[in-house]
């Protein structure tokens, strides 16, 4: 167990740059999520770790320790790939016993070990079984306890759950996370799904174009984020522009609202998470339903406003469904988020 | 119900034409083959009589008296395992460097191994025969063995590069994560992995070897001596004689049906077999 330190890590592929300038630490026993669009960096700042990708320039120290230098062999980290990446010509206890081999752990205490971190995933019964006799999950569960039985200081996932149906993807992503917390595990773990991300992260890293957008506790970067890109990202938003005037924020239909944090004077953006606003049926609204998509759980509308276009969910039966074309009164919330940038 | 019926019965179809096919072309040849090897030369084979006049093993006997055989047949092993063996040896570090590893002009290199599948026997055999007339490599076996390897090279490389290549990189990196070294990622994960590539280039590799006649009559005749050549000596010097033909062509096909069988008797060797020759 060990914290991780990057610092000023970048690497190019050809003229681009994949990773430029990454600052992070992970601290001991910490779950830290990479989550960003395709093609962003997230796996190349993974493989840095590991060691399967060399740096351009900056470091990688796991443990106090800078291992920039040093071979994937050498790391004691723990890897799991979204394809898996289990030996085929082994059976199941073959590859989770593959790291201890490795470390010259033999015999009795070997066998032990594996026992114990296949009972951990719940795979005991499979153990002789090769990897294409099992199920996508089970695979998973394989890949995750050959990582783990080394007792690495560094877990890291890259997508773990991607070649998995999305039930079963969210039962994984539990037992993942409830058995990083029992092992107090650090672990760096990537996805391209902010549900995902923020249901594991203690604290989540917002990447763009090779570089780290925000970096911040699942909440405080979904209710407060500083950045419009993580505000769009982390889920569905509404930019409002606003004008901001003594704290008080006006919109461009003329509501008044209040700022959460202080707001210099001028034109301001804020975020306004469509499940925090509420419409009703006002013949007198300034706003329309223009569209309306039921989705089960909620309802979601476009509401048009003078100057700008709103989408809000709302959910449960005593929220009332809208046909399309109803004339709205649009409540925001008493106390808005506003970005750092400006329009 | 019905679909399935009608597809396991187009299946039944599409088999039984494929023996017929395979019979055609491989059995009927051979059973015909086989019968000329025993024709009576008293009586000989005449159109339009479906069966030889009579019957008698007189050609083997000739053929497997002759004493310089045994000698030709124990050359014949001992060149194409040593062939077999060199090629195995250089094609894994140029079969990995060619499949994992990116480098300048990899394409040219590429081409440039793989030139001796393209380029006839004949050429390269007199090409690399004046070569090795300089050198002192003519009419000697290591000469021999290496202009085979030349030939051999090329299958071998092409074949465990493409099983190389089909090794995910993803299992290399999981390895070396797991603790292990590029040499035991090679010997743990890429050996057992590309494995039915070396069989199968193995097997072709013995094969070629074994009935390689242009390269090894230009560089070796008439000092070394293969089964190959001594048999084309026995086929009837300035008109093809049948019976002596058929004979040969037996003998010639030992090795190469004792081959194959090997390779479905080891381990895994069947599927090794098909896969292998499906990467040529
Ligand atoms: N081996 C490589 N050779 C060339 N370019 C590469 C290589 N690996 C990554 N890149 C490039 O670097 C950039 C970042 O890639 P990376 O795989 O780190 O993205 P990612 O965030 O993991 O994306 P995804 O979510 O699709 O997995 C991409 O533009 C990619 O094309
Ligand atoms: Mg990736």
């Amino acid at each position: 167990m060990a914290d991780l330190v990057l610092s000023g890590l970048s690497r190019r592929f050809g003229a681009d740059f994949a990773v430029s300038g990454v600052d992070l630490a992970v601290t001991d026993g910490e779950a830290v999520v990479l989550l960003g669009p395709s093609g962003c960096g997230k796996t190349t700042v993974m493989r840095m770790v590991a060691g399967i990708v060399t740096p351009d320039s900056g470091t990688v120290a796991i443990a106090g320790r800078d291992v920039t230098d040093l071979p994937p062999e050498r790391r004691n980290v723990g890897l799991v790939f979204q394809s898996y990446a289990l030996f085929p010509h082994m059976t199941v206890a073959g590859n989770v016993g593959f790291g201890l081999k490795m470390r010259g752990v033999r015999g009795r205490e070997a066998a032990d070990r594996v026992a114990r971190v296949l009972d951990l995933v719940e795979l005991s019964a499979l153990a002789g079984r090769h990897p294409r006799q099992l199920s996508g999950g089970q695979q998973q569960r394989v890949a995750l306890a050959r990582a783990l039985v080394t007792e690495p200081d560094i877990l890291l996932l890259d997508e773990p759950l991607s070649n998995l149906d999305a039930l079963l993807r969210e039962q994984l992503r539990e037992e993942i996370r409830a058995l990083q917390r029992r092992l107090a595990v650090t672990m760096l773990y990537v996805t391209h799904d902010q549900k995902e991300a923020m249901a594991v992260a203690d604290r989540v890293v917002v990447m763009s174009d090779g570089r780290i957008k925000e970096v911040g506790r699942p909440v405080d970067l979904y209710r407060r984020p500083r950045e419009r890109f993580t505000a769009e990202f982390l889920g569905q938003t509404n930019i409002v522009a606003v004008v901001a005037s003594a704290g008080r924020l006006t919109t461009a239909w003329g509501e008044r609202l209040e700022a959460e944090a202080a707001v210099g004077d001028g034109p301001a953006l804020v975020s306004v998470r469509p499940e925090d606003i509420v419409v009703v049926p006002d013949p007198d609204g300034p706003g329309e339903i223009r569209h309306v998509a039921f989705l089960g759980a909620e309802v979601e509308y476009h509401v048009a406003l003078p100057g700008t276009r709103l989408r809000v969910r709302r959910s449960g039966i005593a929220a009332g469904l809208f046909a399309e074309g109803t004339r709205v009164a649009v409540a925001m919330p008493e106390r808005v988020h506003a970005l750092e940038a400006r329009p | 119900m019905i679909g399935a019926g009608r597809r396991g019965g187009s299946r039944a179809f599409l088999s039984a034409g494929l023996f017929a096919a395979l019979a055609l072309t491989l059995l009927v040849p051979l059973a015909v083959g086989f019968l000329w090897s025993l024709v009576d030369p008293r009586s000989g084979w005449f159109a339009p009589a479906l069966l030889p006049g009579g019957l008698a093993t007189v050609h083997w006997e000739r053929a497997l008296a002759s004493p310089r055989l045994v000698g030709g047949v124990l050359t014949s092993l001992f060149i194409s395992t040593v062939v077999t063996a060199l090629s195995a040896a250089i094609a894994l570090p140029t079969a990995y460097a060619l499949a994992k590893l990116p480098f300048r002009f990899k394409r040219a290199v590429e081409m440039f191994v793989l030139a001796p599948l393209i380029v006839p026997g004949l050429v390269v055999g007199i090409g690399v025969g004046i070569l090795f007339f300089r050198l002192g490599l003519a009419h000697s076996v290591p000469g021999v063995i290496l202009v085979q390897t030349v030939g051999t090279l090329p299958l071998m490389i092409r074949i465990v590069a493409a099983a190389i290549e089909a090794i995910p990189d993803d299992l290399i990196h999981a390895a070396r994560t797991l603790g292990a070294g590029p040499v035991r990622v090679g010997l743990l994960v890429v050996a057992p992995l590309a494995w039915p590539g070396y069989v199968a280039g193995g097997l072709l590799s013995f094969v070629t070897s074994f009935e390689e006649f242009e390269k090894t009559f230009i560089v070796g005749s008439p000092v070394v001596q293969t089964l190959t050549i001594l048999l084309w000596q026995n086929l009837g010097g300035q008109a093809i004689v049948f019976p002596n033909a058929a004979v040969v062509t037996f003998i010639l096909l030992t090795p190469v049906l004792l081959i194959f069988a090997l390779g479905s008797w080891l381990p895994r060797g069947e599927g090794a077999l098909a896969a292998g020759m499906g990467k040529l």
